[in-house]
């Protein structure tokens, strides 16, 4: 159930979004992908998801390979894209039927799985409500229902709270940590919040221009800086150190500023 | 056989059906199904027997319109909502998708061709005294138009893989879907009782001519396209994402 990723690199014509990134995550492990913008979050969870083809290196997601086993790999992620696009004419359970017929699950796992889901995002009173008369809130709740409504193995989020107020972020937050979603799984978010890093992160990666510049397994040592001062400590910190080949990078990485 | 391609077309004509713009369709190839079919008795001047033909020539016109309505959307609204990504990060194959939204247009093409049978109909039952015809002709015909149509929907399904505007897509379609119906029928200076007009005639089954030479032609040109809406759909889907 890990994400392992090997030297993988996304290119767009000359520039590199993703260059030579090397970790791997765990289950278990709620992995905030955090960085500034261009750096890479989005594209690399792309090629995860399946969406984006690599142009090298290797990934593996739960053991299937993200080339050759890329519908495995479709079947055992969640992924939730930026923005969480949906279908505005479509009701809730409408949409999530629709979602988890595509994905081929059995009907009565899909009814029970349903059942949960909707009562687990709290969308219940909502069931046939359109899509577009919802709130930027409960329509990532939505997305995040259709994420999980498979049970994934892992799970990839793209900026969860991007656009949210902060009651509607509060409640994300809550359905991050809880074990519905995050038991068992690898979940992978990328995230401009720091607050949000706090409350859900076991593990931080800060990728920039595409390489991941720190892994940092205890995020309680960031203390209460924000990002854009941690991007700046760890650029500093890797700028101190002689600058490594990419596939050095991620065990070397350098140390973690203090608070 | 899987099943994504029956979730996909359900999903499709369940929105198609909700929108407005799919019954103003409806709506308009049915009146222009009316006013061809006017235009086309005056010309017969009470040649009754070319009545089936007259039906036919009026839905092979009007169901390019429907084709290029139905098809233009396809992928440019999924592109352009974003729903595209969610789409193919779900276990699907492109082929799945293409056939999916292939059926969803298809039956909705379909539907208007049967809506625009209603003035034919509202014809007959009016007509005094009722003209005589063969109404097995009249299915023949309209069962020809039904499969070109296939075909045209095919290629919209192709052209809405290929081109980034909903409206190129649709212009293109209609462009392609009018001349081959012309070229098709004849129609065209110099085509007719010559070349392709000759060999394959739209409006044969309508005389009760039973020629198996369109029948080939449509299936092979549909499975032709959405092959090619495929292989092209795999390969935009590479070149978007190397793009600068």
């Amino acid at each position: 159930m890990s994400i392992e990723v090997q030297q993988l690199s996304k290119r767009f014509g000359r520039t590199a979004a993703v260059d030579g990134a090397t970790f791997r995550a765990d289950p278990g492990e709620r992995v905030a992908l955090v960085g500034p913008n261009g750096a890479g979050k989005t594209t690399l969870l792309r090629m995860l998801a399946t969406f984006l083809p690599p142009t090298s290196g290797t990934a593996t997601v739960s053991g299937f390979d993200l080339f050759s086993q890329s519908n495995a790999v479709r079947e055992i992620a969640g992924y939730l894209p930026e923005g969480s696009p949906l279908e505005p004419e479509m009701g809730v359970v409408e949409y999530l039927r629709f979602r988890g017929r595509l994905r081929r699950m059995p009907r009565p796992r899909l009814r029970r799985r349903l059942h949960d889901v909707v009562a687990f995002c709290d969308l219940a009173p909502l069931r046939a409500t359109p899509i577009r008369s919802l709130s930027a809130g409960r329509r990532r709740a939505v997305a995040i229902a259709d994420a999980i409504l498979h049970e994934p193995d892992v799970l990839l989020f793209d900026d969860p709270l991007a656009a949210l107020d902060p009651v509607q972020s509060r409640k994300i937050e809550d359905m991050l940590v809880s074990p519905e979603v995050s038991d068992g799984r690898v979940l992978l978010f990328a995230t401009h919040d720091a607050s949000l890093v706090r409350a859900v992160a076991t593990r931080v990666i800060c990728l920039d221009h595409g390489r991941v510049l720190a892994d940092v397994r205890d995020p309680s040592r960031l203390g209460d800086r924000d990002l854009p001062g941690l991007f700046d400590a760890w650029r500093a910190a890797a700028a101190a150190h002689a600058v490594p080949p990419p596939a050095a990078r991620e065990t070397h990485a350098p140390e973690e500023p203090k608070p | 056989m899987s099943r994504v391609p029956f979730v996909l077309w359900r999903k499709e004509n369940s929105l198609a059906l909700r929108a407005r713009s799919t019954w103003f369709v409806f709506a308009a190839v049915a009146g222009l199904s009316g006013v061809l079919l006017v235009a086309g008795l005056r010309a017969a001047a009470g040649h009754v027997a070319s009545l089936p033909v007259v039906f036919c020539s009026q839905l092979a016109i009007a169901a390019p319109f429907a084709v290029a309505f139905f098809t233009m959307g396809l992928f440019a609204r999924e592109r352009a909502s974003g729903t595209l990504e969610t789409l193919f990060t779900a276990p699907v194959t492109d082929a799945e998708v293409v056939l999916g939204k292939f059926l969803s247009a298809y039956g909705l093409v379909l539907l208007s061709l049967a809506l625009g049978s209603i003035p034919f109909a509202v014809y007959l039952h009016l007509a005094a005294p009722p003209p005589p015809f063969a109404p097995a002709h009249v299915a023949w015909g309209a069962a020809a138009v039904a499969l070109a149509s296939a075909a045209w929907t095919a290629f919209g399904v192709l052209a809405a893989v290929a081109a980034r505007r909903e409206s190129a897509a649709g212009a293109t379609t209609l462009a392609f879907c009018l001349s081959s119906a012309a070229l098709l029928a004849g129609r065209f200076p110099g085509f007719r009782d010559a070349g392709i007009s000759r060999t394959v005639d739209i409006l044969d089954f309508a005389r009760g001519v039973a020629d198996t030479r369109p029948i080939v032609l449509f299936i092979t040109a549909a499975a032709f396209f959405l092959f090619c809406a495929v292989r092209l759909l795999e390969t935009r889907r590479w070149a978007s994402s190397t793009r600068s």
